[in-house]
């Protein structure tokens, strides 16, 4: 846990359970679960390099993404990340778009 | 950690049956430590009058219906519940219950308990059962797009009225269902067999059967555009790519998708997880075992409204050809 935000740096939204938690010791898999985000926010930042965005990790915790602008907006979760999109840049990130 | 609380949505068209199949499953010995909300689109509430259950187990929302007028009761009956649970006096209660009226779409009851850090935090949604009238279930589906819905989300459909004269046939029945749902299980009430509380406790999350065929599970016969479709998905995907192009679909698209489930084995896990949603809200997913399953291989079934299996698909594997790290080296910021 982060003791200045008091953040416990393992989230809580469905697409942070890829492995199997262990309820007596959640950060057990902290390794894996900080890989799995790392490549998850470097596809992100590959889908956002056309809207002029960037992702970066807010202490394994939540997302912030940034414009060109230096405007930031922080999503909580990945569910929270397509609507910051949206207002940040005005634009959808459809995939099935082609 | 304290222990979550299931919870199981009874849905099902108004007049289905679902009181009376719910007033069976409370006179067990399980279903006396079951709360239950009912909810009634009257006034006047009247429904949890028949329930003949201890009276502190029961929470009436009347006057609307807990799908979109009601929604915030639904917290406030649950929480209420959820305390008595814990709380260990009077009338214990192991399991919730919701009914809901008739009209009500019970997705938006979903969602809201999947948004809610609250409920998320005390309660374990377990399953929809869809009470499902042999008689008029089939005519009402045909009109009202809530009853459809209905049958959609569900895991499992019971059906009921079978022993009246005009009932349609249990294979009509199936078909139907199957083109509505190809994987939830199906069950007849008026069966010997039929157990009420088997159905309320089974352990859904850690077992999704795949649908029975192909061409059931590619029906899209309704007079709606409504489709359901499995995608089979033989090898491992890529975790935070798949995560990345579920949430960003159901983001997009999440209203024309009724229903996501499936069986999965990924880069991040030994063995198969099982994932399951309704319209924007994922749940995490459900661990198996590695040697669980072994043999099955991975699916997605998808219940959509006007979206193709082709278009879903692609883009799926689209998205996962971003995993390759030679594609990433160029793209770190």
């Amino acid at each position: 846990m982060c003791e200045v935000c008091a953040i416990f740096g393992a989230g809580e939204h469905w697409s942070d359970f890829a492995r199997s938690r262990n309820e007596r010791f959640p950060f057990a898999e902290i390794q894996n679960y900080r890989e799995d985000r790392k490549k998850r926010i470097a596809v992100l930042n590959q889908l956002l390099a056309p809207l002029s965005l960037s992702c970066e990790d807010w202490d394994g915790e939540a997302l912030n993404l940034v414009d060109r602008q230096g405007r930031s907006r922080l999503a909580a979760t990945l569910t929270d990340v397509w609507p910051a999109i949206k207002l940040l840049s005005g634009k959808t990130i459809d995939p099935l778009d082609r | 950690m304290t222990e979550l609380v299931p919870l199981v949505i009874v849905t099902g068209f108004l007049g289905s049956g679902k009181t009376t199949l719910l007033q069976r499953y409370l006179a067990t010995p399980s279903g006396a430590r079951t709360g239950v909300v009912v909810n009634e689109f009257g006034e006047v509430g009247l429904d949890h009058r028949l329930l003949v259950h201890s009276r502190e187990q029961i929470e009436l929302i009347d006057g609307g219906c807990m799908c979109c007028a009601r929604r915030s009761d639904i917290g406030r009956a649950l929480h209420e519940l959820v305390r008595r649970a814990k709380s260990g006096k009077g009338q214990m209660v192991d399991r919730i219950i919701i009914e809901t009226t008739g009209l009500a779409d019970p997705s938006p009851i979903v969602s809201s308990i999947g948004r809610d850090a609250w409920m998320k935090a005390n309660i374990r949604l377990e399953q929809t059962i869809c009470v499902l009238d042999s008689v008029n279930g089939q005519a009402n589906a045909a009109i009202y797009p809530e009853a459809r819905r209905q049958i959609a989300i569900a895991d499992a459909i019971v059906i009921t009225k079978q022993d009246l004269r005009n009932a349609q046939t249990p294979a009509d029945i199936s078909a139907f269902v199957r083109g509505i749902t190809p994987d939830a299980m199906i069950v007849d009430s008026q069966s010997p067999a039929f157990d009420m509380a088997a159905i309320v406790e089974r352990d859904v999350r850690s077992s999704v059967a795949p649908p029975r065929s192909t061409f059931l599970a590619e029906d899209s016969s309704h007079r709606s555009a409504w489709t359901s479709f499995t995608i089979p998905i033989p090898s491992r995907l890529d975790w935070p790519v798949f995560t990345l192009w579920l949430s960003s679909l159901l983001y997009s698209h999440g209203n024309n998708i009724l229903r996501v489930k499936g069986l999965i084995r990924t880069t991040s896990s030994d063995g198969p997880l099982i994932v399951h949603g309704v319209q924007h809200v994922m749940h995490p997913p459900t661990h198996l075992r590695a040697d669980e399953d072994a043999s099955q291989q991975g699916f997605l079934v998808f219940i959509t409204d006007g979206l193709e299996r082709s278009a879903i698909e692609e883009s799926m594997y689209r998205f996962q050809s971003y995993a390759s790290p030679a594609e990433l080296v160029g793209a770190l910021p």
